[in-house]
């Protein structure tokens, strides 16, 4: 349960547009919160613009959405250099990835340099054209979408791209009585332009910086994080384990959430709560294990680690 | 409905109750106090579902008793005091917060007391508890799987009753395949299950009188008369005296004449030690190699027919050491002439006819004259014997063919008539040996009857029977199965002669010899014991100040936070809120279903993570705050 006020409303807020998917909201905003990419997996037509486009208007935030298709190009995303006649040189014209907000609809549809070039910007904060370095705008958020089912004539991400991810979640079909709700309400889509922001852009990247310095992560806490990564790298389940990266995006990600908590402190069950959705994306699973529920593994995994109290 | 724990429960109770049953009329009433109060108790304790005394104190108890039952064992009083230990560790069992291994223990000791029972007495209800505790246990034993597998599961009256019916077919089966390995298991010395053997020796054919024409299944008979063990010797000296009959009323040999042996036996050369292991027959003769002078490791009388009788009928496997002078003729200096030229009345036509054989040889000649006679005659058959009356009469002149009953019973009586004292005797002639062992095995089908006159001082042997009887056995034991048969008894004659030994007084002695140098021991273990008695209020003590400042070592060893922490959660597990190692302390308060625990737990985590998580040292004052919200808890 989220106890912050102001992160609570939003949430609520959000859940009007996105009936009984709190849950994905609530993982968003970690994300977010905590300077990360998110990647949501999941059928078209669940709502992911909606809710890039309900986060965007309750933060104050700047919103783009770039459907990523086989012939976009990098310059497509980041922009291109026009000769203006009255100035007599190239004016540097900014491509759809200067916006607080990104959503890339379909990342694997594009073409490994596109995706590439889309990565560098989210792991660098900024992007180089033609010798000169455009700062992306702060904050800078990127929720990337891909469709599990439809494979063909796509280029799936490697895991080491995947890695440049935060959290990777689904949404979900909603339950029966939302999507009753939904029917009866009918699209809300033209109402979430309207939303008034809950935070200003200021707030939204002072949280950003505070949040780091107030939530303590204890030793403990830090031990444990660490009993589960050796674990991800000597489980019989898995061929890689978590990248230092990934170790990384955990003690973010769960100062965060335990901030969402309105606690100045990291427990177990921070941790425990965002692991699946922190891991599972980041591992290469052995061969026999392909198949299964990998969050399932993953979950098993956290199972087996002692908390420290 | 019924919970599965109460029906494991029901089943482990009247197990134990009638286990008690079966022993309670031999113990101690003290015991019989104890344990009556622990199975009360146990009743209860189950009831109200609550198990105050920890395991640790009922362990150390049991431990006690077995000490004390040790102390308390000797060679004249063995299973009472394992008896009344087992009765008691069964009480300690019932009062138990039972685990499925408590309810295998507690099936596992009922079963050794009903054991026990048996070997306290011999009685028929002992079939009656046998059969109760064998349905109970079995039938409580599925219902344990079902316990073990979910410990909540309920099961419908109909549920509960079906599993009943189909356990009831383990008990129909079991039962009758126990039954048929109690009958062909060798039987014990020891009287244990020892009224269900007696049925076993009418079975055996060796019958103490002859009677002609109505023996033949006799020699048919291939069942172990007995074993000898000995080195292997001429088979023409296989003769094994039973026996000696010396009056015939035409129809049928009896024994009538008995006196006991005067004359001194006279150890010299010729003579075997023969140790043999007879199985029950149900009379009291004793058998041994022509002719037995001495027997040892049984009670007997030796006759001046040398013919040995034990006291008691052998109505169980017995092993005796007999000696034995291997000679045909048996030296006598005084005979009753009168009691062995005894006739009955015989037709003119015998008469004329033995008289017809003597002729004018000698004695000697004419016993060589008969043995040739009957052989070149007469045939040796099993079928189709003369039987009645005149069954002599139309074995000699009409069919000419008989067992050897009929040519021993003929022998002697043309030999009575001549004047020559004869007398038949009854035993078993030749026997196989088994090479591997190292003995001869003798069958019921070995059975024979032969004569011996007397002549000059001495009794001699004559066997009139023709040597086809020896061949037709000879074929027989020729085939295949009869040798595997042979190789087979080898195991058998093993287990008998190792395990059982028929002699437990034998094994009692091997144990008191250990036991007397185990006897230093055993004293010094008294002195230790007196020692200890005697200090024993100084030795508690000084147990309980070691325990109790291990204890305080041990609580001040380890830091607050943990120490406090493990306070929680032993406050917790009372409630049967047990946290698991891979649980936050939130998720694991999440659980809790009390809502007014939830809140004092919660507030507790909430105060005590705050510190933990943060790495604060507690102060005094939020060490007092926990520890009050504890007190609550």
């Amino acid at each position: 349960m989220v106890e912050n006020k102001k992160i609570k409303q939003v949430i609520d807020t959000l859940s009007n547009y996105l009936h009984g998917k709190e849950r994905a909201i609530t993982l968003s905003l970690i994300t977010f919160f905590s300077k990360g990419h998110l990647l949501i997996e999941d059928l078209p037509g669940l709502g992911k613009t909606t809710l890039a486009l309900g986060i965007a208007k309750t933060l104050g935030l700047s919103f783009s959405r770039i459907q990523f298709t086989s012939d976009l190009l990098p310059s497509d995303i980041i922009g291109v250099s026009i000769y203006k006649k009255e100035k007599e040189e190239f004016e540097f014209q900014k491509g759809p990835i200067f916006h607080n907000i990104v959503l890339v609809d379909e990342i694997n549809r594009a073409t490994p340099k596109t995706q590439s070039a889309l990565l560098e910007a989210m792991g660098e904060k900024q992007v180089s054209v033609e010798g000169k370095t455009f700062k992306l705008p702060k904050p800078f958020f990127v929720i990337a979408t891909q469709n599990p089912v439809e494979q063909f004539g796509t280029f799936p991400l490697p895991e080491s791209q995947l890695d440049r991810f935060m959290m990777k979640i689904s949404v979900g079909y909603p339950s029966r009585q939302a999507e009753k709700e939904i029917l009866k309400g009918g699209s809300k889509r033209e109402e979430i332009y309207n939303i008034k922001p809950i935070f200003s852009k200021e707030e939204v990247l002072q949280l950003q910086e505070e949040i780091p310095k107030k939530v303590y992560l204890s030793e403990k806490i830090i031990d444990y994080i660490l009993d589960i990564v050796e674990l991800t790298r000597r489980t019989k389940f898995l061929h890689v384990g978590l990248s230092i990266r990934g170790t990384l995006a955990i003690a973010r990600a769960s100062r965060t959430n335990a901030f969402f908590k309105g606690r100045d402190y990291v427990i177990p069950e921070d941790i425990k709560e965002l692991a699946p959705y922190l891991i599972t994306h980041r591992v290469i699973f052995k061969e026999e294990y392909e198949t299964s529920d990998r969050q399932e593994i993953i979950k098993s995994l956290i199972e087996e680690v002692k908390v420290p109290a | 409905m019924y919970s599965i724990k109460f029906i494991v429960n029901l089943f482990a109770f009247l197990s134990a109750f009638i286990a008690f049953l079966s022993v309670f009329k031999y113990i101690n009433p003290l015991f019989l106090i104890i344990f009556f109060i622990l199975f009360i108790t146990g009743i209860f304790f189950e009831k109200k579902a609550i198990f105050p005394i920890p395991r640790v104190f009922l362990n150390i108890f049991s431990v006690l008793v077995v000490l004390f039952s040790i102390f308390r064992v000797s060679l004249d009083n063995m299973v009472l005091p394992v008896v009344e230990a087992l009765i008691i560790l069964l009480g300690v069992k019932l009062i138990e917060n039972k685990e499925f291994r408590d309810y295998m223990q507690i099936f596992t000791i009922s079963v050794f007391l009903l054991a026990g029972s048996a070997l306290l007495s011999i009685n028929i209800v002992f079939l009656l508890y046998f059969l109760l505790l064998f349905f109970i246990i079995s039938t409580g034993i599925i219902f344990l799987t079902f316990y073990s597998q979910d410990k909540n599961l309920v099961l419908s009256k109909k549920e509960t009753l079906s599993i009943f019916l189909k356990t009831l077919f383990i008990p129909l089966i079991a039962i009758p395949s126990t039954v048929f390995l109690f009958v062909i298991l060798p039987r014990t010395d020891y009287p244990l299950f020892n009224f269900l053997n007696k049925s076993q020796t009418a079975v055996v054919g060796f019958s103490d009188n002859v009677s002609l024409g109505d023996v033949s299944e006799i020699q048919e008979d291939n069942s172990v008369a007995f074993r000898v063990q000995m080195e292997k010797t001429n088979p023409e000296n296989l003769y094994f005296r039973g026996v000696v009959l010396d009056y015939f009323d035409g129809r049928s040999w009896k024994r009538v004449n008995r006196k006991v042996l005067r004359e001194r036996v006279i150890f010299s050369r010729n003579i075997i030690k023969q140790t043999i292991f007879l199985n029950p027959y149900g009379k009291n003769y004793l058998f041994g190699l022509n002719y037995p002078l001495k027997v040892v490791g049984r009670n007997a009388v030796i006759y001046d027919d040398y013919v040995l009788e034990s006291k008691k009928p052998i109505n169980k496997t017995i092993k005796y050491t007999i000696y034995s002078k291997l000679s045909p003729n048996i030296p006598s200096h005084f005979i009753n002439k009168n009691v062995y030229l005894q006739l009955p009345n015989l037709s003119k036509k015998v008469v004329k006819f033995a008289k017809n054989l003597k002729g004018d040889k000698t004695v000697p000649e004419f016993a060589n004259f008969l043995i040739n006679y009957f052989n070149k005659n007469y045939k040796y058959s099993m079928e189709n014997l003369p039987y009645g009356e005149n069954a002599l009469e139309d074995f000699l002149f009409d069919k000419k063919a008989g067992n050897c009953e009929f040519f021993a019973s003929a022998a002697a009586v043309i030999l009575r008539i001549n004047n020559i004292p004869a007398r038949v005797v009854a035993g078993y002639k030749g026997a196989n040996y088994n090479n591997i062992a190292k003995y001869y095995v003798v069958f019921n089908k070995n059975a024979h009857t032969w004569v011996e006159y007397y002549y000059n001082g001495y009794w001699y042997l004559l066997d009139p029977t023709p040597a086809l009887r020896q061949s037709i056995l000879k074929k027989k034991e020729l085939s295949l199965l009869f040798k595997l048969r042979l190789l087979l008894d080898t195991i058998n004659y093993y287990y008998i002669n190792f395990v059982i030994d028929f002699d437990f007084k034998k094994q009692v002695k091997v144990f008191k010899y250990f036991s007397n140098s185990l006897e230093s021991l055993k004293e010094s273990l008294y002195l230790i014991a007196k020692t200890v008695l005697n200090n024993l209020l100084v030795i508690i003590t000084a147990f309980f100040i070691a325990f109790f400042s291990i204890k305080i070592i041990r609580y001040y060893s380890i830091p607050f936070e943990e120490r406090i922490l493990n306070e929680f959660y032993r406050n917790m597990e009372k409630y049967g809120y047990i946290k698991k190692e891979n649980e936050g302390l939130i998720e694991f308060i999440e659980k809790i279903n009390n809502k007014d625990l939830k809140v004092k737990a919660k507030e507790f985590a909430d105060i005590f993570e705050s510190f933990y998580y943060k790495d604060r040292k507690f102060t005094k004052k939020d060490k007092k705050i926990l520890k009050d919200i504890l007190r609550q808890i």
